[in-house]
């Protein structure tokens, strides 16, 4: 998210003509917030000794000049010298070896990882700021991206949530000191003679190896001692120690994740390698827990280790959402070996999200029209290209948008190709000459042949040999206007240029510094797709003004990535900003970018997203969890209701891209995330504590507990059916999908219909997730919409008329897991209530003949403890004038939540009923009036919610349902794995 | 059986009919399939104007799917007539000759009706003249492809037309139809009216396959009856 020096400029104090200079030496290929870095570190350069300087701190101590380049910053990976990792990718116009040798010469530059297939090649590793400018201005470098500390895919618990227990009366086996529920949600313990001696097979995962990839692994002498790792001579089912590949000091939550595959399949051969070391680290660690040919490590550290499955939690920010990127190819690599890969699929609720096709509003003044946009103070090169429109249904080019006091991060992408080389046709079409004597060019300009509309040039301005000449380069079209300006990313240029009219173009050669010498001028017609359109979010507050050091707006054609990232502070007392996306100029390539998206990584967390145009689904799962060989997994809680955690990212993923950047027409619409397992469950050092289980150990939440459940079961499968090969990874996949649960297939919705005795139709439709987005869940107006059609009017409808828990929903609804002396248990609190005291019956859009004022709610049918006065069971809604006839429809919201909470109380004596846990205020879904799928015992529940109600001439009565069934859901997959008919189901 | 045997024989007239006439009635023979392998033609020998469809749903979970050609993509239509049906709450799918969405509505525009059209002019509408298939319901019935997602994204009410939901790859695989609230009395009647649409009649094989299933029913049929005398 480098924003130009200039912006820089205007957030600080550097308003000297001095800086000018300072400018030109910002390369302008730096991205991922490099460009913030190294401006900051020129700035602060320049400005030393000046007073009165406004600063900023990182959290390693250190001072920069924007609070931008103090936050990447602080979320950089750096080394013990304060060096941050950055990964230079190849413009592919030099040999690998021959670049990799020149990067050498770059003073402080360590490589620590290189990929030399990932296009044309990535060097990774540990960069001094002050060198970063040479480095990106070598050659054979294309562009330099800081890298920025993984993302791991803990969940931020609510603390919040209905609490639940497994074969009731069972008392199973303790392996350690914490067990892990996700034993008896995925039945486990009916395969596994450890915990179940009854059990009718014992698969515990002898003869598998299982990798596991996270931050960190720590110390571990601890959980081996207690048995909650194998390796300690007397361990009762594994003397096998954890194999560690490498380690960087991090959380530790890798330990977390091996702890859990290893209570899922107590006889694996189990190793760990860290994603810490950036990502081309993290795709060779992965090679390398597989032992692929030329990556494994040292023999007294691979230890013979060859995984079977793998899995990791971790994602960059940078990876890409539309293709496979870094990580992605070495997924598919030790898939293609034969390795079953699991990944978390991200911890990203849809409401926080932003998708949709690019509908374009030309740059005029009628292009703000209906807002209070005012772009004083916007650059204009950044919006010469119009403006995306919000409203599919009108025109609005602003968004208001829900952030915190320091929000996360804002990752907005497009349909363009990752890190292209540059490719094109010999010879050149045109080539010319030139000199440089330090302060003009002769000749000064260089004018083309004819260049043809959209079609791809590349034009290159070299220095020749033994010149130390430094060029910056304008393109001008043919009527004059600038179509390039000034780009500086080395000592030679090379631009990738889309004509935007047929003409010929004019190359204008300035001279960066006094560097003087010979050069040479060639225009190539480019046969590589390339980047086509530089989008912007260009960010302001809700009074219209512009907020510069909030945008982003990076020069992605020299940053070569489709990636705008960084955080959009708010104005000081306002907690919305406004988003608008702009072009820096209309794309003349034949196939420009058609398709945005941004994701707000809340990992869990509240008060972000889109206050309009959102919607509940959004899918944002990305990186290398959608690559072909990956189970992206999502995640249920251990604790009931028994639905997908409602922080689980939706999918699916869209792939416009393969590996070499060529577009997919169509694009390739992956099913991830694939499957759904476990998390919040107890291990022995990973998490916070849940209060919805009796015992004290920590809980680990997210997706990140999700995927080591899974890639444990995939390991029993192999050992069911015969050992290591005997299941491809496509076996592996379709054999998951198939052995799920059924589960809801209309995620975070559900629905009504009923017919009345005189011929009308009444439809209710409800869509809510938990609303931690505050424009959605409970506070979304049109949560609720009942529609009619028939003659007459509504005039009546009743939730839950009977006033009974069994007719209110919620019907997986209650405690499951284990006592206190690890007996499972198993009940189920059905019923949701009607909460008005939390959020009053609110009226929303109103379409036909019925009006908002027609309306009114009465509720009734006190619900019982644990529910607390104003907590009803009934809600009656009243409509008045005779207005809601055919074609009619309401939207509504009201306060709603479970009767029971699963909450017992951190180290509360277990007391499983039969109250349960207090009344929820907060679960607020819409899939907990729908029916359901009861786990482990996979009871299937079809009707939720009764209602019924009056027409004019009339009655009627249904019940409140969810599209439950086999198949692919985009916030589960395939949905939650049943291990033990996993172990039984066939391969095919 | 005998229902049976009346279809076939009523469908079979209709067929004739066909030959004779310059629009054609299509009655429903049997029982319709629902998917494209066992959709029934609507005519037979030449192609002509194809101006209503006549068939029955004998369950709340039956789907009826049948082959038209669209002549006229620009004034195609397709309208359930409720008058016949006792105001059976269909919903009507069209989907391409590879089984991919087109459009869908479950109730009339206007709201007064449970009856359904796909309105002409639409721009989620056929864009080509050619084969399609045309699927009619109950309401609550949604196609599903082979990860069994809905083939048509889903509307904010029941009188939205409705076209392909983006997310979903793939043609017709099944039906789902968990969220059919039902009642009603089966076998429920219905009748299609069309506008910019042809028959579209079975190649000459298929005629055989057609004589040669109806001469094996009847020899099935006589020996049942012959069984049961024995008995």
């Amino acid at each position: 998210m480098f924003r130009n020096f200039s912006i820089a400029l205007a957030a600080g104090f550097f308003l000297t003509a001095g800086l000018a200079n300072a400018k030109q030496t910002v390369p302008s290929n730096l991205a991922g917030g490099l460009g913030d870095l190294v401006a900051s570190n020129v700035a602060l350069k320049i400005n030393k000794g000046l007073r009165g300087a406004k600063t900023f701190k990182a959290d390693d101590g250190r001072v920069y000049a924007t609070e931008a380049a103090a936050d990447f910053a602080s979320n950089a990976t750096t080394d013990e010298n304060g060096r941050f990792m950055v990964r230079a990718h190849l413009s592919g116009l030099l040999g690998f070896d021959r670049v990799q040798a020149l990067a050498k010469r770059i003073p402080s530059f360590t490589v620590t990882a290189v990929d030399r297939n990932y296009k044309g090649g990535v060097l990774e590793g540990f960069i001094g700021i002050d060198n970063v400018p040479a480095l990106a201005q070598m050659k054979g470098i294309r562009s330099v991206m800081l890298e920025l500390k993984p993302e791991l895919t803990r969940a931020v618990s609510k603390g919040i949530r209905p609490v639940g227990n497994a074969v009731p009366g069972q008392t199973l086996g303790l392996l350690g000191t914490a067990f892990d529920q996700g034993v008896t949600q995925h039945r486990v313990d009916n395969i596994n003679r450890f915990y179940n001696p009854d059990a009718t097979f014992d698969y515990e995962g002898s003869g598998i190896s299982v990798g596991f990839i996270s931050d960190s692994f720590g110390n571990s002498a601890n959980d081996v001692a207690n048995f909650d790792l194998p390796g300690a001579g007397g361990n009762p089912v594994n003397t096998q120690p954890v194999v560690v590949l490498q380690d960087i000091p991090g959380t530790d939550e890798g330990r977390g994740m091996v702890q859990i595959g290893y209570k899922m399949a107590p006889k694996a051969r189990l190793a760990f390698a860290t994603a810490n070391g950036g990502e081309v680290g993290f795709a060779n660690n992965i090679r390398a827990l597989a032992a692929l040919p030329g990556f494994a490590y040292d023999p007294s550290v691979q230890q013979g280790f060859a995984a079977n499955v793998i899995c990791d939690d971790v994602g960059y920010s940078d990876e890409p959402f539309f293709e496979d990127g870094i990580i992605g190819t070495a997924v598919d690599d030790v898939a293609a070996a034969g390795v079953s890969y699991f990944s978390s699929a991200g911890n990203d609720i849809g409401s926080y999200d932003y998708d949709s096709d690019y509908r374009n509003v030309p740059n005029t003044p009628a292009a703000l029209n209906g807002t209070n946009i005012n772009l004083t103070g916007v650059p204009t090169n950044l919006y010469q290209g119009g403006f995306h429109n919000f409203n599919p249904n009108g025109q609005d080019v602003a968004q208001t948008v829900n952030v915190t006091s320091n929000p996360p991060a804002t990752n907005f992408q497009w349909d363009d190709p990752y890190n292209q080389t540059v490719s094109f046709d010999t010879p050149a079409i045109y080539t010319a000459h030139g000199t440089s004597d330090g302060t003009t060019t002769t000749p000064s300009s260089f004018t083309t042949p004819v260049l043809t509309a959209g079609q791809n040039y590349v034009i290159t301005v070299t220095a020749d040999p033994g010149s130390g000449f430094d060029a910056i380069v304008t393109i001008k079209d043919p009527n004059g206007n600038i179509v390039v300006n000034m780009q500086d990313t080395g000592t030679d240029e090379t631009v990738n240029f889309f004509p935007p009219t047929t003409g010929a173009y004019t190359i204008i050669v300035d001279i960066f510094g006094n560097s003087t010498g010979a050069f040479t001028v060639n225009v190539y017609t480019g046969n590589n797709p390339q980047i086509t359109t530089d989008f912007n979010i260009l960010v302001f507050d809700l009074d219209g003004n512009y907020l510069p050091n909030s945008s982003l707006v990076t020069d992605n054609y020299a940053t070569n990535v489709p990636f705008e990232y960084g955080k959009t502070f708010r104005k000081a007392g306002q907690t919305q900003v406004q988003y608008v996306i702009s072009r820096t100029s209309v794309p003349s390539a034949a196939s420009p970018a058609t398709h945005i998206r941004y994701i707000i990584r809340g990992n869990g967390g509240s008060g972000l997203g889109p206050a309009e145009y959102f919607a509940y689904n959004t899918p944002n799962t990305h990186g290398h969890s959608i690559a072909n060989g990956c189970n992206g997994t999502a995640a249920y809680s251990v604790f009931r209701p028994s639905q997908p955690e409602y922080y689980t990212s939706p999918g699916p993923a869209v792939v416009y891209f393969d590996k070499m950047g060529n577009r997919y027409n169509p694009p390739q619409i992956r099913l991830q995330p694939g499957v759904a397992a476990a998390d919040a469950a107890n291990t022995a050092s990973f998490g916070g504590d849940s209060t919805s289980d009796v015992d004290t150990n920590p809980n680990f939440g997210g997706t990140s507990a999700a995927a080591p459940h899974a890639a444990a079961i995939a390991g029993l499968v192999l050992e069911a059916h015969g050992g290591p090969g005997s299941v491809t990874p496509a076996q592996m996949t379709d054999l998951l999908h198939r052995s799920a649960f059924p589960h809801d297939l209309d995620p975070n919705f559900s629905s009504g219909s009923a017919r009345s005795t005189d011929g009308g139709k009444i439809s209710i439709t409800f869509q809510s997730d938990l609303g931690l987005n505050p424009s959605a869940g409970v506070n979304d107006p049109n949560a609720f919409r009942v529609s009619y059609v028939g003659p007459g009017a509504l005039t009546s409808l009743v939730f839950n008329p009977a006033g009974t828990a069994a007719t209110g929903g919620n019907v997986t609804g209650g405690n499951s897991g284990v006592d206190s002396t690890n007996t499972f248990f198993s009940n189920v609190y059905p019923g949701e209530v009607f909460e008005p005291n939390t959020k009053a019956f609110t009226k929303g859009n109103a379409t036909g003949g019925v009006v908002a004022a027609d309306a009114s709610a009465a509720f009734s049918n006190q619900a019982p403890a644990p529910s607390v006065t104003g907590q009803w069971w009934t809600m009656t809604l009243t409509f008045a004038n005779g207005n809601f006839t055919g074609g009619s429809s309401l939207g509504f919201t009201v306060g709603r939540g479970p009767q029971h909470a699963s909450v017992v109380g951190n180290g509360a004596a277990f007391n499983p009923g039969p109250t349960g846990g207090v009344t929820s205020t907060s679960y607020v879904m819409a899939d907990l009036f729908g029916g359901g799928v009861l786990i482990p015992e996979g009871t299937v529940t079809t009707n939720g919610m009764t209602f019924s109600g009056t027409t004019s001439g009339g009655t009627f009565s249904g019940a409140m349902r969810n599209r439950m069934g086999a198949g692919y859901s985009v916030t589960d997959g395939f949905g939650f794995i049943n291990a033990e008919d996993a172990v039984a189901a066939p391969v095919q | 059986m005998k229902s049976i045997l009346i279809s076939i024989f009523s469908g079979l007239t209709a067929l004739m009919l066909a030959h004779s006439a310059s629009a054609v009635i299509y009655t429903e023979v049997g029982d319709a399939g629902q998917s494209l392998g066992t959709a029934q033609n609507t005519g037979a020998g030449v192609v002509q104007p194809l101006t209503s469809i006549f068939g029955s749903l004998l369950t709340d979970t039956d789907i009826d799917i049948f082959a038209i050609n669209i002549s006229d993509f620009a004034s195609f239509s397709a309208t359930t007539v409720n008058t016949l049906t006792g105001n059976l709450d269909t919903a009507l799918f069209l989907f391409t000759s590879a089984g991919l969405p087109v459009y869908a509505n479950d109730d009339d525009a206007g709201g007064m009706s449970v009856g359904s059209t796909l309105p002409p002019g639409n721009p989620l509408g056929p864009q080509v003249n050619g084969l399609y298939y045309l699927a009619i319901s109950l309401s609550g019935a949604e196609p599903v492809n082979f990860a069994n997602q809905l083939l048509f994204a889903m509307g904010n009410t029941s009188t939205d037309v409705r076209g392909p939901n983006p997310i979903a790859t793939g043609g017709l695989s099944d039906w789902d139809t968990s969220l059919v609230f039902g009642g009603g009395q089966f076998p429920a009647g219905y009748q299609i009216d069309l506008t910019g649409a042809q028959t579209v009649v079975p190649e000459p094989s298929t005629y055989a396959l057609c004589g040669l299933g109806v001469v094996l029913l009847l020899l099935a049929m006589a020996k049942r009856r012959r069984a049961a005398a024995q008995i």
